[in-house]
């Protein structure tokens, strides 16, 4: 799993590319969290470059997601298809969680 | 297969990239779709990981038997452990209408699994352990009589 932080205007941008499964996990986990350390709590995860997901990461993206709103911020993701959007639907994220074409789509939601 | 299909290791996390490793490249072997086996990796990761993390909680790890077989149509896992019982049915059902605040951080595992398997079987005995059987089709029934054509 390869991932890489980006600051924008709107949101800080962590895109994340391979498998985020048990075996992965927590490095996601850690990469997200300091992001909130550093008071970045508005967060677009972008997952179109996850080929496959397993429920390590669905648990953890929802408990990113319910720190960030619980700090006042949020976790917007990025997931038009691929692994991540498959096992998202699967698990009934869609309703509880904004998911975006892409970090573009994301970061102009933010604009409105 | 060339390869024995089965693989048996203690129930510990640092052994869960060898079973996910040897399923999948018993799936490889199979020239199944990249799709089938992502779908047999994700529930054979669920499994092994429920067993590591809750199965075997409590007490020291038993074994994790992994044993992998196709016929060509379908393939059949059986995954065999000797922790006490427990029927996927008594899983819990995810409530998937409920607002972001209520849903509980889990159980995420056990709601995947039947999705993206064909079939799934139980059978618990006390001397033999317990044996999971997932069963996925590789190959579509169009497939199959296109073929026979």
């Amino acid at each position: 799993m390869d991932i890489t932080v980006a600051q924008r205007d709107q949101a800080t941008v962590v895109s994340v590319a391979g498998s985020v499964d048990a075996l992965t996990v927590d490095t996601f986990t850690e990469a997200l969290k300091k992001q909130f350390e550093q008071g970045n709590l508005m967060l677009v995860a972008d997952l179109n470059e996850v080929e496959y997901m397993s429920s390590a990461g669905i648990r953890a993206l929802l408990s990113m997601v319910k720190e960030s709103r619980g700090l006042g911020g949020d976790l917007l993701l990025a997931a038009a298809g691929g692994g991540a959007h498959r096992v998202l639907e699967m698990t009934g994220f869609m309703s509880i969680v904004k998911v975006f074409s892409d970090v573009d789509a994301a970061l102009a939601s933010l604009d409105t | 297969m060339g390869d024995k299909p089965e693989i048996v290791r203690e129930a510990r996390l640092e052994n869960l990239a060898s079973l996910i490793e040897f399923v999948e490249k018993a799936c490889r072997q199979t020239n199944a779709e990249q799709q089938v086996c992502l779908d047999i990796r994700l529930a054979v990761e669920e499994v092994c990981t429920n067993l590591i993390r809750h199965g075997y909680a409590g007490m020291e790890p038993g074994p994790i038997r992994l044993n992998f077989q196709t016929d060509g149509e379908k393939v059949i896992i059986r995954i065999g452990d000797h922790a006490p019982p427990f029927h996927p049915q008594q899983a819990p059902r995810l409530k998937l209408d409920s607002e972001w605040q209520k849903r509980p951080v889990g159980g995420f595992g056990w709601h995947l699994i039947p999705q993206v398997m064909d079939q799934i079987t139980y059978e618990s005995d006390p001397i033999e352990g317990n044996v999971l059987m997932l069963i996925k089709r590789i190959r579509s029934e169009k497939d199959v009589s296109q073929q026979e054509q």
